[in-house]
């Protein structure tokens, strides 16, 4: 008589040759489109050239494609191409992809004369009715628009509609900062503290780590508490604290010097543009100059018309602000 | 069950979209446009016609126990090819209709004909039952296109399936009297609401009369 093979055998093994079967089919498959899906991008690229910057059809035009340095590589841009006309530049345009809601994004984006030029989408994962609707809106909202504009594409605040906008507009900014400045990198930037504490930028600043105690609940922590001083006069202590705002890993400096509050800067955070990040870029000029002793930091009727993120954002800096203020007070004493 | 009644049952009185009410995520959301309606009622044709024929032939080798994740591993793979397919043949198409392509994998239509039905009958009635299940399907889907880009638009634009290309307009009422709610979320909800209301009347109608009819029938001595 036959031994049958035990059920904890014979039912895993069955799903897996089901499953292998189908990789199998799947990769066949993949094997045989793979070209063709790449020509179907290659052409909805190069429509996407002609439209963007309004060529016609058989112009004679040279594409030289440039350089990209790291800033434009980490934020998704695959290639650059400066379209010329008897040797003159008519437009720049980025390929770029990167993940929004859904991943695999893949845009261009182009200017001209100082200006955006257009927008198109090569291919997209976007849940047609939230993300695409946003995406089929970027064109008319950038086109003419000049580079340096703060570009602010419309969000909803329950769906991923905003992730694909914020992941969007940023690599947007980006675009355009690379296009304002000639294709050069960057300059690296001055560190924070030159602005919270407004030091001179050629100054020479010798730092002091001073040790602090200062708990802000679980989600919260003091990466550190510096004194900074230039030819030993200090010019400040400095909190670079992260925090949980409406996102988690909202980090921040905070500065205090003549026991008033110095200056803010927001680090790394991923608060939505035009809300949570809107608010943020307030906090300096809100805050700049208060007695460390103030209750009011970020009043409430600092964009009260947005939504409920950006009150927990406000509710969660003031927290910390305040906490900071009193450590350094404390220390002061 | 008669081969003529396997066909029309998923056309009609099981008709997955206005009768069971499955499937309805890519009903209210790519019936936008009467292209894209038809774009995925195609794919689900094929996927439920694929899915339900090679089921029904794997039926008597699947395992009780482990029949849902065999049949979601076939189903998932049928549709992966289908999407690599339309990304190569109809792109357009597969970026007009974005996620809700990959989201065929867990459309109840498909799940549903296999378990209750590939699971339990032959390939050719399974194939039948599939065909009248997805044609019901794309039926459902371009009825409420229709009066969606009907009224939202104020007509119909075709373009290419296979190029996306523009092909036509038809401008029925003037833009200016268009009412843009309907090809939005909240008019896709309104619209599916009345035609499956109008529907349901017209088929509980048709049903009240053929019992009259049996009952007047019956009075007359079953003449």
């Amino acid at each position: 008589m036959k031994k049958k093979l035990p059920k904890m055998l014979v039912l895993p093994l069955f799903l897996g040759a089901v499953t292998l079967s189908a990789a199998g089919l799947i990769t066949g498959v993949h094997f045989l489109t793979e070209d063709r899906i790449a020509r179907n991008i290659f052409a909805k690229q190069n429509e996407g050239y002609y439209k963007i910057l309004a060529l016609e059809a058989g112009a004679a035009i040279d594409i030289v494609e440039l350089d990209l340095h790291e800033e434009l590589e980490d934020a998704g841009v695959t290639s650059k191409k400066d379209f010329r006309l008897n040797n003159a530049s008519i437009g720049v345009v980025y390929d770029a992809e990167i993940r929004g809601y859904a991943a695999g994004l893949k845009f261009q984006v182009g200017f001209k004369e100082g200006n955006y030029a257009g927008f198109n989408v090569v291919a997209s994962n976007e849940t047609p009715t939230y993300g695409g609707v946003l995406l089929d809106q970027v064109d008319e909202l950038i086109k003419g628009k000049p580079a340096d504009t703060d570009i602010l594409l419309p969000t909803n605040v329950t769906t991923g509609k905003t992730v694909t906008a914020s992941a969007l507009t940023k690599a947007l900014k980006k675009c355009a900062a690379d296009y304002l400045r000639g294709g050069e990198a960057p300059e690296p930037e001055l560190d924070p503290y030159y602005f919270i504490l407004d030091i001179d930028a050629a100054a020479e600043v010798t730092i002091v780590d001073v040790a602090t105690t200062l708990d802000l609940g679980a989600t919260n922590t003091v990466n550190f508490k510096r004194e900074y001083f230039v030819d030993e006069v200090s010019y400040g202590i400095i909190y670079d604290v992260t925090i949980k705002g409406y996102k988690e890993g909202l980090n921040f400096q905070v500065g205090f010097h003549d026991l008033k509050y110095a200056g803010f800067k927001a680090l790394n955070h991923a608060e939505t543009p035009g809300i949570g990040e809107a608010l943020l870029d307030q906090v300096h000029d809100l805050i700049k100059g208060l007695d460390a002793t103030a209750e009011v930091l970020i009043p409430e009727d600092i964009m009260p018309e947005v939504t409920v993120g950006v009150t927990v954002t406000r509710n969660a800096v003031n927290a910390a602000l305040s906490a900071c203020a009193a450590d350094y007070l404390a220390g002061r004493e | 069950m008669k081969k003529r009644k396997i066909f029309t049952a998923g056309l009609f009185e099981n008709n997955a979209a206005f009768m069971l009410f499955l499937g309805l995520c890519p009903t209210l959301a790519v019936t936008t446009s009467l292209v894209s309606a038809f774009g995925m009622g195609i794919a689900v044709l094929v996927t439920v016609i694929i899915t339900n024929v090679a089921i029904s032939l794997l039926r008597k080798y699947i395992p009780n126990e482990i029949r849902i994740p065999v049949l979601i591993v076939i189903i998932a793979s049928t549709v992966t090819i289908i999407e690599l397919l339309m990304q190569a043949y109809m792109f357009d198409l597969s970026q007009t209709l974005g996620v809700y392509l990959s989201l065929i994998v867990v459309n109840c239509v498909i799940l549903g004909r296999a378990e209750a039905f590939a699971m339990k009958n032959g390939p050719v009635d399974s194939a039948l039952d599939a065909i009248g299940t997805g044609l019901g399907f794309l039926g459902g889907l371009l009825l409420l296109a229709f009066f969606r880009e009907l009224l939202g638009t104020g007509g119909f634009t075709f373009t290419s399936l296979t190029t996306g290309n523009h092909l036509y307009t038809l401008q029925i009422i003037p833009k200016e009297y268009a009412f843009s709610l309907f090809v939005d979320a909240p008019g896709a909800f309104i619209m599916f609401g009345l035609l499956a209301a109008g529907i349901n009347y017209v088929i509980k109608l048709h049903q009240a009369n053929k019992i009259k009819r049996a009952a007047k029938l019956a009075a007359e001595g079953g003449k």
